[in-house]
């Protein structure tokens, strides 16, 4: 494994490394929209697949971070290319690549590359990595100098061990925001073993709120999607949700009381977890996966009284991944997505921060060329 | 010392579990940072008000916060049993039960060490 960290010098060594020109949508400065322009990428080494980008999801942090909206935590270098949830056809594979052959489907997800030493990575959770891990964009590369740039780009380099496979029954657009919002769901539903005959909540149905109904129903659960907006139900339902509760509504919410094992906290905006803990069962579990900025109040009462766990999950590791991809293809399962030319992103960006899409956009990136 | 920022700093990240006893208001968020990957920080004492916790402390790390209440009859037969058998048992001062409300008085001032016991005897002689 650390043969990789000899292949190029760390750090600010774009003058000793090949390079070609990839088009790039990329966003100048935090209140600049996103234009085309044009970025250096490594050319592949021995170890490195060159992905041809087919389609690209849009992630909430692409916007975050476009917007310098993370700045005490991730500070966004620009330009930025942002594009985590990317699926494409390997164009180029280098000499010593063994898992993926030029032409066939390829998908990246959050990272790019890791320590391979550390625990974290030796546990194959290298979201975690104490490197830290190289992340898909905004993120120090290793090999050029500079950040990393994301999806949103007719082309990516990747280390093979970085890159996943496809199954060729997934939609490759469909496919796409798995990369995300798939396995952000799909590893705390796994670690806390939601199976079969269990009860379990979805707080939101957003782009990640979809996946977790979709992933949690496949798994045999009974599921309850938890919604503000009433307009939702119908289409929760469609998804494989059992049931729908608006949460605005007090004597509804009083009436699922004690009967959850799982829910699953999807929801990125400040709201009351303690509503949510009271509903699960003595020993459930809650597990966020949306970060909401200021610190939520929690009632210890509402944890000691069933002893109940409130716990955090950040997406899920490379193996992990794969088990996901692989999962989804054997139950059919894909993101709904509205495909847009990658024109049209801007439009996109505005109509994501009012809730406006069902439920990812995924850039065609065919428009790109 | 809890209070000593770099010293809290020193243990980051190594806990696999963290037993939360206390029962007035206190930064939870501190001691989340210290578990490792996947680690759980259980409370057992009962802060009246709700505590402010960090989502991005359970978040990046996998972490976990649970309460837990007491213990079913079986489990205390069996911590009865284990204490028992590793000798354990709690430091007390034993007192008669005429000093019941002063022992309360001195409870919170956190003036015992650590525990205080009546003697029921007490009781009979008066």
């Amino acid at each position: 494994m650390n043969d990789t960290t000899k292949t190029k010098p760390a750090g600010g060594a774009a003058g000793a490394a090949h390079t070609h020109e990839a088009k790039v949508y990329a966003a100048a400065s935090a209140t600049s929209p996103l234009a085309p322009t044009k970025v250096q990428r490594r050319t592949p080494g021995p170890r490195d697949v060159e992905i041809e980008v087919l389609f690209c999801g849009i992630c909430h942090s692409d916007l975050h971070q476009v917007r310098n909206e993370w700045q005490s935590s991730v500070p966004t270098t620009y330009p930025c290319v942002p594009g985590h949830e990317i699926v494409g056809r390997v164009a180029r594979a280098g000499s010593a690549v063994r898992r993926f052959k030029e032409g066939e489907l390829a998908a990246v997800g959050c990272m790019v590359d890791s320590c391979r030493t550390c625990p974290a990575c030796a546990d194959g959770q290298e979201q975690f990595c104490q490197g830290p891990a190289t992340f898909t964009y905004n993120s120090p590369d290793k090999h050029l100098g500079g950040v990393t740039y994301g999806g949103y780009s007719e082309s990516v380099v990747v280390d093979e061990d970085f890159a996943l496979r496809v199954p060729d029954r997934l939609d490759p657009a469909g496919a796409a925001p798995l990369l995300c919002a798939g396995i952000t769901t799909y590893s705390p539903l796994r670690h806390w073993n939601v199976r079969n005959g269990q009860k379990v909540g979805v707080v939101g149905l957003g782009g990640l709120g979809h996946m977790a109904v979709k992933l949690a129903n496949a798994f045999g659960a009974r599921v309850v999607v938890f919604t503000t907006s009433s307009g939702k139900a119908e289409d929760a339902v469609r998804l494989g949700a059992h049931d729908v509760v608006v949460s605005r509504d007090a004597v509804e919410m009083t009436k699922q009381r004690g009967g959850f094992d799982f829910i699953l906290d999807t929801v990125s905006a400040a709201h009351d977890l303690n509503a949510y803990l009271d509903l699960l069962k003595r020993d459930g579990t809650l597990t966020m996966v949306g970060a909401p900025a200021p610190p939520l109040p929690v009632s210890v009462m509402g944890l000691l009284f069933g002893r109940r766990q409130l716990a955090g999950s950040l997406i899920g590791g490379i193996k992990e991944t794969q088990e996901m991809l692989d999962f989804c293809a054997e139950h059919g399962i894909t993101a709904d997505v509205e495909v847009i030319p990658i024109q049209k992103v801007n439009e996109a960006y505005d109509r994501l921060l009012k809730g406006d899409v069902k439920y990812r956009f995924v850039i065609d990136m065919a428009s790109l060329k | 010392m809890s209070r000593n920022a770099n010293e809290m700093q020193k243990h980051a990240g190594s806990f696999d579990f963290i037993l939360d006893t206390v029962s007035a208001d206190h930064d939870i968020n501190q001691y989340l940072n210290l578990l490792r990957l996947e680690g759980n920080l259980t409370l057992v004492g009962a802060p009246p008000k709700p505590l402010a916790l960090s989502s991005f402390a359970l978040i990046f790390g996998n972490r976990s916060v649970s309460g837990s209440n007491i213990g079913g009859i079986p489990q205390t037969q069996e911590m009865l049993d284990f204490c028992g058998q590793h000798n354990i048992t709690a430091d007390v001062e034993v007192i008669p039960i005429q000093k019941v409300n002063e022992a309360w008085q001195r409870l919170l001032k956190a003036d015992v060490q650590y525990r205080f016991a009546i003697d029921m005897a007490s009781l009979r002689a008066e």
